[in-house]
């Protein structure tokens, strides 16, 4: 199930919500762990058990690793588990790639497997093992119950598209948590907000970078290209963050606390900015349980590039079993290389509207391998944005897009700066007294009401409603 | 410092609407159709171990709260509107112009759907000429295609030209003509405008006229079963209706949101209430009628539509004048651009039968056509009808 559509919004959650308060606090977590279930279950119910199954191998092995006499049976239960939800993942993510690739390489055939990837494995993976992790280095305590260990798993505001909580994050709120109007309050703007994100800017957007990468390099102008990528960096940006939101928000709805993922990336002034600002949970796990392990930055200069290719190379292949995702995460890895080496020193002496474009230009370029399907048409789609393509400098395609899209793609891109809220800010500080009288409130109430309402309406019109996120 | 709520102006309102809309989308008794769709909405469905193990169950559920949704039809009119302030080029794949024409977005049948297309009809034509009837193909202009002009410049137009993407396909034929260029040839932007209903996906009685004047004419020309081809104005009636709301099938799609008053040309034999009738309901038998039940049959009523005044697309219709110049019986294959001109080719022919393919469904076109007496057999579809279910002729429709 995904947050913006009507089952969800009508009947899942205000069903939940209801059973939630009503019921005592020893039940409450019982209520939340039924309805993360039926949340995943539905639409792909055969993989509720997979999940189930990798709550029950964490729960294992954390309590055999927790029992462990010595450093050794401690560190061996670790590394079982590991391999083990690797295993897991390697299996039903990239079992299908990597057999194209052996059968490519020694000329064989062996059988492609065509396993469907479950929702969400990706990141729930990544939560269990952060977990028996966590219990390995005594950053947290071992979870004796099951069922509560299986809620910080499957919690489905979080569970198919993050942000990834780390178990030491939640461990508390888990078993003990406050549930306040003010907190709730703040989860219910906070969802809004991630809901208006999805549905008002994500999705129609998200229609015109379909249109356009699926247009063949004849058809493609330059002009159309470069709305493509733009319409592409501001979907991908509003349907995570959005999603990420609405998590937050729903976390908060239910008395949790879940840490941000998302800081306006797009005003960054560096690679290295950036990825201090894009799904930020994603990079500070990659961080805390594979860079560190690693030697971080303690080692010798050689290692710590070879390090760094390391980590975003597999930040990349975490996306998706392919090679595109593997060189975009590389992409990576070699521009924030280039930064501690030298570039991040000459960028600071740029003037700093510089900056930030050449943030966008990297990250744009980047956009480009991570949306195509493969490296033939990467580099066309590149070719045509720079007007050695095949199409024209611009064409109907792209006044159409311009007419259609021009208003929607600048609101797009002043709501991914922290305009709003800097402007919220100005407002408290020179109209205190506007800003927190009931006039305020309830001006913000009927904007927030009104968006909400365009969020009814376009989701009871619109059957396009993808999570770009979900395939990961 | 913790921030105090006073009141939770947010979350008050928010579960309101969330809990509000939830139980009065269930309470509420379900629609079964939807008028502006012209579709079957989705009814609660039953699960099955099947339905829920594939996840077919959920996505029909879902389909069954979105349809089912507490004042859906607001909603969708509510979309319709923001789309069309917005000023959206395609509002539901349709052009809003400033001055209220509804144009449809352009759309391509692939070379391979028109080859099927051909297929069928050669296959069709040549059973028909091994019936002992002659056989030919007109192509009918669309309204988008003669006022393509009404377009924004930025918009492709890559409709399909009949005259020379399909019609040298049709090697079984005795004739194949498309009247498109000469609409475009003849008439200039202004007339063709006239010729069309704005907020209708269909041409006005004048731009058939034109076309039946056209035909009759060919056919004079190609075929030795056409003895008199000239038609004369004064065996008919022009006029001119101004209902009080004219209903245009695209303005219906759009909710209606296109306010635009029309008139409503008609052309009719002036004997045409003296010609026999006959309608089949679903093809084979027929049941004798009358003038106004078949031609204008809603000519009275307050909101017209097209088919409510020139005639509805029947499956099978009848009509015989016995003074007609010719007395040659034709039978026309055809989709609802026919539909104004069916009652002109009564006034020249002694029998005409018209045979719309898609709402058979007693018999396929092929047995009925070989069961008629049928002397001439026409094919007359509109030009942007040229793949689907009106190109089925040896099957029975559903």
């Amino acid at each position: 199930m995904v947050f913006s559509n009507l089952v969800f919004l009508f009947i899942f959650l205000p069903a939940v919500l209801f059973l939630y308060y009503l019921s005592p606090k020893a039940g409450k977590n019982y209520i939340l762990l039924l309805a993360s279930l039926l949340f995943y279950a539905w639409g792909e119910p055969v993989y509720v058990l997979i999940m189930l199954g990798s709550i029950c191998m964490n729960y294992l092995f954390a309590r055999w690793l927790d029992q462990g006499k010595n450093a050794f049976q401690r560190k061996f239960w670790l590394v079982v588990s590991i391999i083990a939800n690797l295993f897991v993942l390697g299996i039903f993510k990239y079992a299908g790639f990597f057999m194209e690739n052996v059968n490519k390489l020694f000329h064989t055939v062996f059988p492609v497997p065509e396993i469907a990837l479950p929702i969400g494995i990706s990141f729930f993976t990544f939560q269990a093992m952060s977990y028996v992790i966590d219990v390995y280095r005594k950053d947290a305590v071992l979870q004796k119950n099951l069922f509560d260990l299986a809620l910080y798993i499957s919690l489905f505001p979080q569970l198919v598209a993050g942000p990834i909580v780390r178990y030491q994050t939640v461990a508390d709120q888990i078993t003990d948590r406050i549930h306040d109007w003010a907190l709730f309050e703040s989860g219910v703007k906070r969802f809004l907000i991630g809901l208006f994100k999805k549905v008002l800017i994500a999705n129609p957007i998200g229609l015109v970078a379909d249109e356009i990468f699926a247009l063949s390099g004849g058809d493609l102008s330059t002009g159309t290209a470069w709305i493509g990528v733009m319409a592409y960096a501001l979907q991908i940006y509003f349907d995570f963050s959005g999603y990420s939101d609405m998590a937050i928000g729903l976390g908060r709805m239910f008395g949790f606390k879940f840490l941000e993922n998302f800081n306006y990336p797009y005003i960054a002034q560096s690679v290295t900015d950036f990825w201090r600002r894009w799904h930020i949970s994603l990079s500070s796990w990659f961080r805390d349980y594979v860079y560190i392990p690693l030697g971080g930055n303690r080692v010798r200069p050689w290692r710590i590039y070879c390090n760094l290719f390391i980590v975003w190379t597999l930040t990349g292949f975490w996306h998706g079993a392919s090679w595109t995702f593997l060189v975009w995460g590389f992409y990576y890895g070699v521009l924030i290389a280039l930064e501690r080496l030298f570039l991040g020193k000459l960028l600071a002496k740029l003037y700093r509207p510089l900056r930030h474009l050449y943030l966008l230009f990297i990250v744009m370029i980047g956009w480009v391998f991570f949306r195509a399907d493969d490296f033939s048409y990467s580099f066309d789609y590149i070719q045509t944005l720079f007007g050695f393509g095949q199409g024209a400098l611009f064409d109907n395609r792209t006044l159409y897009y311009l007419n259609d899209y021009f208003w929607l793609i600048l609101l797009g891109m002043v709501v991914a700066t922290p305009i709003v809220p800097w402007l919220g800010k100005q407002m408290e500080k020179y109209m205190p007294s506007f800003y927190h009288s009931i006039v305020f409130q309830v001006l913000q109430t009927a904007v927030f009401m009104i968006l909400f309402a365009g969020v009814i309406m376009m989701l009871v019109n619109s059957t396009y409603n993808p999570f770009i996120y979900f395939r990961f | 410092m913790k921030k105090k709520v006073l009141f939770p102006w947010l979350s008050i309102p928010f579960l309101i609407i969330i809990f509000g809309l939830g139980i009065l989308s269930v309470v509420m008794e379900d629609v079964e159709k939807s008028e502006f769709e012209n579709r079957t909405l989705q009814t609660l469905p039953i699960p099955s171990l099947e339905t829920i193990k594939t996840g077919e169950y959920f996505k029909t559920f879902e389909t069954y709260v979105a349809d089912q949704f507490f004042e859906r039809n607001t909603w969708l009119t509510l979309y319709t509107k923001y789309e069309l302030k917005t000023n959206q080029t395609f509002v539901n794949d349709y052009h809003v112009t400033n001055d209220h024409w509804i144009l449809s977005k352009p759309t391509r049948v692939s070379d391979q759907g028109i080859q099927k297309t051909a297929d069928r009809l050669n296959t069709f034509a040549k059973d028909i000429q091994s019936w002992e009837k002659e056989v030919y193909y007109y192509g009918l202009p669309h309204k988008i295609q003669l006022v393509k002009h009404l377009y924004p410049s930025y918009v492709t137009f890559n409709q399909n030209d009949v005259k020379t993407e399909l019609l040298p396909k049709l090697t079984n034929f005795d004739g194949t003509e498309d009247l498109l260029p000469y609409f475009m040839e003849t008439f200039n932007k202004e007339e063709l405008e006239q010729m069309n209903f704005k907020t209708d996906h269909h041409w006005k009685a004048t731009a058939a006229y034109t076309a039946f004047q056209w035909i009759m004419n060919d056919l004079s020309e190609k075929s030795s079963l056409v003895t008199n081809g000239a038609v004369h104005d004064d065996a008919f009636i022009f006029d001119e209706i101004d209902p009080d709301y004219f209903l245009g099938s695209w303005n219906r799609n759009l909710y209606e949101q296109v306010p635009e008053d029309e008139t409503i040309p008609l052309i009719e034999p002036k004997d045409a209430d003296t010609y026999r009738y006959w309608r089949g309901k679903k093809g084979g038998d027929l049941e004798e009628s009358s003038f106004r039940d078949i031609v204008g049959s809603k000519l009275g009523d307050e909101t017209l539509e097209y088919a409510g005044a020139y005639a509805f697309s029947l499956p099978h219709v009848k009509i015989v004048n016995e003074n007609a110049p010719n007395k040659t019986h034709i039978l026309i294959i055809k989709d609802s651009y026919v539909n104004p001109m069916q009652v002109m080719f009564a006034e020249q022919f002694q029998t005409v039968e018209v045979v719309d393919n898609r709402y058979i469904t007693d018999v396929t076109a092929a047995e009925l056509v070989k069961e008629s007496n049928a002397d001439l057999v026409l094919f007359m579809f509109n030009d942007t009808n040229i793949s689907g279910s009106s190109f089925v002729f040896y099957e029975q429709s559903d």
